[in-house]
């Protein structure tokens, strides 16, 4: 048996994770990739509250929420890669330091 | 989950505007052609009919729409039209715009529709869910936007750096909306007021604000704001400028208003939204004052103006004013917002106007004004007149919308906020009213290339000054329509 | 008795219309079609106002509220009211406009931005109609921002000479500052009464005592007194900027770059008076604060004869004319402060009359020699310009006051009401007040004549001045007129029994204000002090004397008999008592290193340096080298500001 609060520890040790690895990443695409992690970490909050709610009964409502989160997510993703595309495009490079073009 | 007719219909601005974008995918299918100017035209004219049916749907009272995930009310209403006007400046700009550039497709008309059928959405979402939902359809055409004019290397930054970060605010946001959740095991704003919480709740809270933050570019959430405004181009710019932070408005107000609205809690976010204002107003307006890039310029002072936006939002917290303060606060925020949306979208229209085409290593400097007063009176006396507007001079609707917001923040007992927002707005007359001086005052240095009048570009200019200055000179239908819109949010 | 009176409203919406008229077709219309619109509007403002005159003499309070807007328990009205003291300034205001509009059409003849100049000097009218027209203090703001605006605009009206745009960015600059204590004064009573109206303050101010003590609000723990007060000296602030009293006069001499009827119209005759109109119509206001009426009457006397020290050394004749300006509102902001509110008034009438006529006759002058300012090279002009030396002599002998024209009466008014005006709780200030203007008095005589003298007298030190040619005629005519104006304002001040006629006039304006006064014993008004009328006109025949010795020459006539019979003595004589050294190496040095001293010190270095440009450059630095590098295009350090700051809002609610 698994305790409920364990699944908000992961949750938030994911949170913060793809916090850093927003951060410190230098490259793009992996930058993108911790903000998935950030988004499945919100989702898998969601699920531990809606399966073990501090109070009352299991609702479906966070379940739901996390079905739209995934396909949102999806959605932003396919435009995130194709700005990442049009980065590599003009630039050659996915590297976040080489995107200072603009500044001051 | 019992859906009515009624509940589909009520959504009308917002199925116009999908519809509009559907159509104008599609016309880039089928009717390609060489001539795309009846793009403008269709995407327009969904526009104004989405705006018309706002219009049309006010009187009736609040109503709850699809078992309580959004609602029509008042306040949707005018936030909705207000975005609509947005987004019919921007569509007219982007004729202007992008039409000499060889650069107009219906995918920009489609995108921006999207966005603004997203953020109309958001001001009338009643349900977390709902929020997230809006928000990401707000925001995800928007990158793409940003993205839009591939010329150089600067819009795909721009577009890296605002996807980057609102995919980072988004993630915060979201996690806020768990905790919160977690906290009331409800997802509705009225659910989460009754439901009440602990200190989980107010970490949501913290997150959800956060998140929210970001969108309305209030400090120290803006850095990302002058980057993506300068590299976008300009229409897109001002789409962004007015209507992302229009509904982002909108959307933060409701939650904090609605589900947060119980005095223990508002006495809570109440000082953390005092001193964002704080931050925004004071840093937006110090860091406007040494650009003389232009278009950055503007950039900063949406920031700003994000600040002033922000003293409303802590004038409408519960428990600090009685009721009809309240609705004052809050009608006094509608009011900016329709003020700063018709200024600001006029003052990115003056720099389309002013844009040069082809290469051009500082296309906004300051200079590029000089001299403007004689080679174009009328394009100068309207960028003026929005000047004047933005740093709230009468009489222009900005100064309206700064003495309503004021006299919202006193009668909140926030005097001090208040004075710290004059003062801030003094030190933004500075920077506004060089432009105007550089227009009258400069001669145009020499060989400086002239650029090409558009009229779709003139017209923007002039409708928004003139609009300016009519709502200033008789701002009371708009002052009593903000008035009577503001009875949304549950009392 | 209240009447209704729409046709306020035309007073400024006439000029308005004008400006805007001008302003968007003026440069398809040709010179005299510009001509008629902008002098026709002003005079129809002036006919309008000449009608609320009438209808005040015959005790009516005119009031017009236009509901500009109202929006739940939001009511913004923009009234207009005139009462007594609003009509003699509708009238100042409209009737010099319409002069100097008419001068203008001669001097700005042949400048290409003929229709430019005079859509500005519209709106300025129109402006500074509304300022006067208003019943609450946010819509004087609204005219006090605009004629601000257009003094700015008119300052830097020929901006490709780069001096005269940095002049109208300073002025720019002292006036916000000056704007910010206005701001927050308005605030503050906002906040204290709860409304900016003036009928609605002054009844909340005569309701309850000054001793109550406030127990909420940002004033809480401080007396009504304590309040207005500090309302009282942000209002101070505000008048300094726009009325040039120290410490933020330093634009006013810089504003002398615009065209010269722009200098007489807003810099002298109208616009820089507005501070003063500001204390005499919430004079109720300031009678409540004795310690900021005493700030008031300090800054006053103080900026009167510290203006009168600075013009001693100037050369340009415009600049002299600058400094006396100030010189003679510090007079004006000194006499409110002592709660001589009408001497204020009838002062600003006189002033706006007699300066307007110097500014005129200098341009006059300067358009006479092709632009040349500098007086030492002029001399001997009285002959080449009669008309306008005739019609500039009025003038000086009006500001000096050593004949009894109207100059005489109200600064004798403000002098003696100063020393007459007892002190309870300040003592020592009628004395300290009365020898300052004393000085002051002393000083503008001198200087004045100083100017008379370099300018008209002796012989043309250059071939312009030889060779320079009267003004036209519609310039000419402007200045006979406001000749005649200098002449028969003196009718306004005749100390008559029952006091002189603006007094008696004005007496119901200022009664509240009279009757709220603490500290302050004011004179009964009987009999005519003659003894301080003495004195005005010794210290005016002692200025004109020093200044004749020393510019024109006393010893010339002396007969060569003389000189026989006492070589020694005629040397004496013929050096001028040898009085020129005497007063370079004794008088003149000290006092001319004094006044450049002041200068550079207090003018150049301090106000300008730290004040005006320190403002901003401090801001401007700090955004350039606190802020910008944060925004250094990297997305992941903005991703790690807005991490921290969320971490920040998180540990704000958690803790």
């Amino acid at each position: 048996m698994i305790l409920p609060s364990a699944y908000l520890v992961v949750g938030a040790l994911l949170f913060g994770l793809g916090l850093c690895g927003v951060l410190v990443r230098r490259n793009a695409l992996t930058a993108f990739m911790s903000v998935e992690l950030m988004l499945n970490a919100a989702n898998l909050t969601f699920l531990a509250f809606a399966r073990h709610p501090l109070r009352g009964a299991p609702s479906l409502d966070g379940s739901a929420i996390a079905f739209f989160v995934i396909a949102v997510a999806a959605a932003e993703a396919s435009v995130g890669l194709a700005v990442v595309i049009a980065v590599f495009r003009s630039r050659g490079t996915v590297e976040i330091d080489a995107l200072r073009s603009l500044r001051h | 989950m019992p859906v009515s007719l009624a509940d589909i219909l009520a959504l009308l601005p917002e199925i116009l505007l999908s519809l509009g974008a559907l159509l104008l995918m599609m016309t880039e299918v089928f009717l390609a052609g060489a001539r795309r100017g009846y793009q403008a035209l269709l995407a327009a004219l969904f526009t104004a009919a989405a705006f018309a049916a706002f219009l049309a749907q006010r009187g009736g009272g609040p109503r709850v729409l699809f078992g309580g995930f959004a609602v029509s009310d008042g306040f949707a209403l005018f936030a909705g039209a207000t975005i609509c006007a947005g987004l019919l400046v921007t569509v007219v700009l982007g004729a202007g715009f992008l039409a000499p550039r060889s650069a107009e497709r219906g995918e920009f008309y489609a995108l921006a529709l999207l966005a603004a059928a997203g953020m109309c959405l958001l001001v009338r979402a009643e349900d977390l869910l709902f929020v997230f939902i809006a928000l990401e359809l707000m925001s995800v055409p928007t990158y793409a936007l940003v993205a839009y004019l591939r010329t150089g290397d600067r819009p795909s930054e721009a577009a890296f750096k605002y996807f980057l970060l609102g995919a980072f605010s988004s993630a915060l946001f979201l996690y806020g909306a768990a905790l919160v959740f977690g906290a009331t095991g409800r997802t509705s704003l009225s659910g989460i007021a009754a439901a009440g919480g602990g200190k989980l709740l107010l970490a949501g809270l913290a997150l959800v604000i956060a998140g929210l933050s970001f969108k309305i570019a209030a400090v120290p959430f803006h850095m990302w704001a002058p980057d993506v405004y300068e590299g976008a181009s300009t229409p897109v710019t001002a789409f962004m400028a007015v209507g992302v932070k229009a509904a982002s408005f909108a959307v933060l107000t409701r939650i904090l208003v609605t589900a947060f609205g119980a005095p223990a809690l508002a006495a809570v976010w109440q000082p953390l939204v005092v001193a964002l204002a704080l931050l925004t107003m004071v840093f937006g307006n110090l860091l406007a004052l040494t650009q003389r890039n232009v278009k950055r310029m503007l950039a900063y002072s949406s920031v700003a103006h994000a600040g002033y936006l922000l003293v409303a939002v802590a004038a409408a917290s519960r428990g600090f004013s009685g009721p009809s303060a309240r609705g004052e606060a809050v009608s006094s925020l509608l009011f900016y917002l329709a003020a700063y949306t018709l200024t600001t979208a006029g003052a990115f229209g003056a720099l389309a106007a002013l844009e040069r085409m082809g290469p051009d290593p500082q296309p906004w400097d300051l200079d590029r004004f000089a001299g403007l007063a004689k080679r174009r009176p009328w394009a100068a006396a309207a960028t003026a007149m929005l000047m004047l507007s933005l740093a709230g001079i009468p009489p222009t609707v900005g100064f309206i919308g700064k003495l309503l917001v004021f006299k919202a923040a006193v009668d909140a007992g926030l005097v001090p906020l208040a004075i710290a927002g004059v003062l801030a707005s003094v030190v933004g007359l500075y920077y506004y009213l060089r432009v105007v001086v550089v227009m009258y005052m400069q001669p145009a240095p020499l060989g400086s290339v002239p650029t090409p009048a558009s009229w779709p570009l003139d017209l923007v200019l002039v409708a928004t000054a003139t609009l300016v200055l009519l709502f200033g000179l008789a701002p009371a239908g708009l002052a009593n329509a903000a008035l009577s819109s503001t009875g949304l949010l549950g009392g | 008795m209240i009447a209704l009176a729409p046709y306020l409203l035309w007073i400024p919406l006439l000029p308005l219309l004008g400006a805007l008229v001008l302003g968007t077709a003026g440069r398809r219309f040709g010179r005299s079609d510009v001509n008629v619109v902008a002098c026709g509007t002003v005079a129809g403002a002036l006919v309008l106002s000449l009608v609320a005159f009438v209808s005040v003499w015959h005790g009516r309070t005119l009031v017009w509220v236009l509901p500009w807007f109202s929006a739940g328990r939001i009511q913004v009205t923009a009234g207009l009211t005139a009462d007594r003291l609003t009509v003699v300034l509708l009238l100042v205001v409209t009737g010099i406009s319409l002069l100097i509009h008419v001068y203008s059409t001669g001097y700005m003849a042949g400048d290409p931005g003929y229709a430019r100049f005079f859509s500005f000097l519209n709106l300025f009218v129109g402006a500074m109609a509304i300022l006067v027209l208003a019943d609450n203090l946010v819509l004087l703001f609204i005219g006090w921002e605009g004629v601000g605006l257009c003094s700015y605009l008119l300052i830097g009206f020929w901006y490709d000479d780069d001096a005269k745009a940095t002049a109208g960015r300073k002025a720019f600059i002292v006036n916000r500052v000056g704007d910010f204590g206005f701001g927050l004064a308005v605030f503050g009573l906002l906040a204290l009464y709860g409304s900016a109206n003036f009928g609605a303050l002054l009844r909340a101010a005569t309701a309850s005592p000054p001793s109550a003590l406030l127990t909420h609000g940002i004033f809480a723990g401080l007396t009504i007194q304590g309040a207005l007060t500090i309302i009282g000296l942000f209002f101070l602030l505000g008048v300094t900027g726009k009325s040039a009293q120290i410490p933020l006069y330093v634009w006013l001499p810089d504003a002398m770059a615009g065209p010269t009827p722009v200098s007489a119209l807003i810099h002298a005759a109208t616009m820089v008076t507005a501070g003063v109109y500001l204390i005499c119509r919430i004079s109720f206001l300031f009678a409540l604060a004795p310690a900021a009426m005493l700030a008031v009457s300090l800054v006053g006397g103080i900026t009167a004869l510290f203006a009168a020290l600075i013009a001693f050394a100037q050369n340009d004749i415009k600049k002299v004319l600058a400094y006396s300006t100030i010189s003679q509102l510090g007079y004006m902001v000194m006499a409110t402060g002592v709660g001589a509110f009408w001497a204020a008034i009838l002062h600003l009438v006189t002033h706006a009359c007699f300066k307007a006529l110097l500014f005129l006759g200098s341009g006059s002058v300067i358009h006479g020699l092709h632009g040349e300012q500098d007086m030492r090279k002029m001399g001997g002009l009285r002959k080449r310009l009669p008309q306008t030396a005739f019609a500039f002599g009025v003038a000086t002998v009006a500001i000096t006051g050593v004949l009894p024209l109207s100059g005489f009466f109200s600064k004798d008014a403000i002098l003696g009401l100063t020393l007459e005006t007892g002190n309870r709780l300040y003592p020592w200030a009628p004395w300290t007040l009365y020898l300052l203007g004393s000085l002051a008095a002393l000083g503008t005589a001198f200087y004045m004549w100083r100017l008379w003298a370099m300018t008209f007298e002796g012989a043309p030190r250059t071939e312009a001045a030889g060779a320079a040619h009267e003004a036209p005629p519609s310039m000419a005519w402007v200045d006979h007129a406001l000749a005649f104006l200098s002449i028969v304002t003196l009718g306004l001040g005749l100390p008559l029994a029952g006091g002189a006629p603006l007094e008696r006039w004005l007496a119901p304006v200022f009664s509240p204000a009279v009757h709220l006064l603490p500290g302050l014993i004011l004179p009964r008004g009987e009999g005519v002090p003659w003894a301080t009328y003495g004195v005005a006109l010794a210290l005016a025949w002692g200025g004109l004397a020093v200044a004749w010795a020393l510019y024109v020459g006393a010893g010339r006539a002396l007969p060569a008999r003389f000189a026989g019979a006492f070589p020694g003595l005629y040397r004496l004589v013929a050096n001028k008592f040898y009085i020129d050294e005497l007063y370079a190496s004794l008088i003149g040095r000290p006092l001319w290193g004094g006044s450049r001293l002041f200068w550079r010190l207090l003018d150049a270095g301090l106000v300008d340096t730290v004040l005006v440009r320190g403002t901003a450059a401090t801001a401007q630095a700090f955004s350039r080298r606190v802020l910008k590098p944060f925004q250094d295009g990297d997305a992941q350090r903005y991703a790690a500001v807005m991490a921290l700051s969320a971490f920040a809002l998180l540990f704000w609610v958690l803790r």
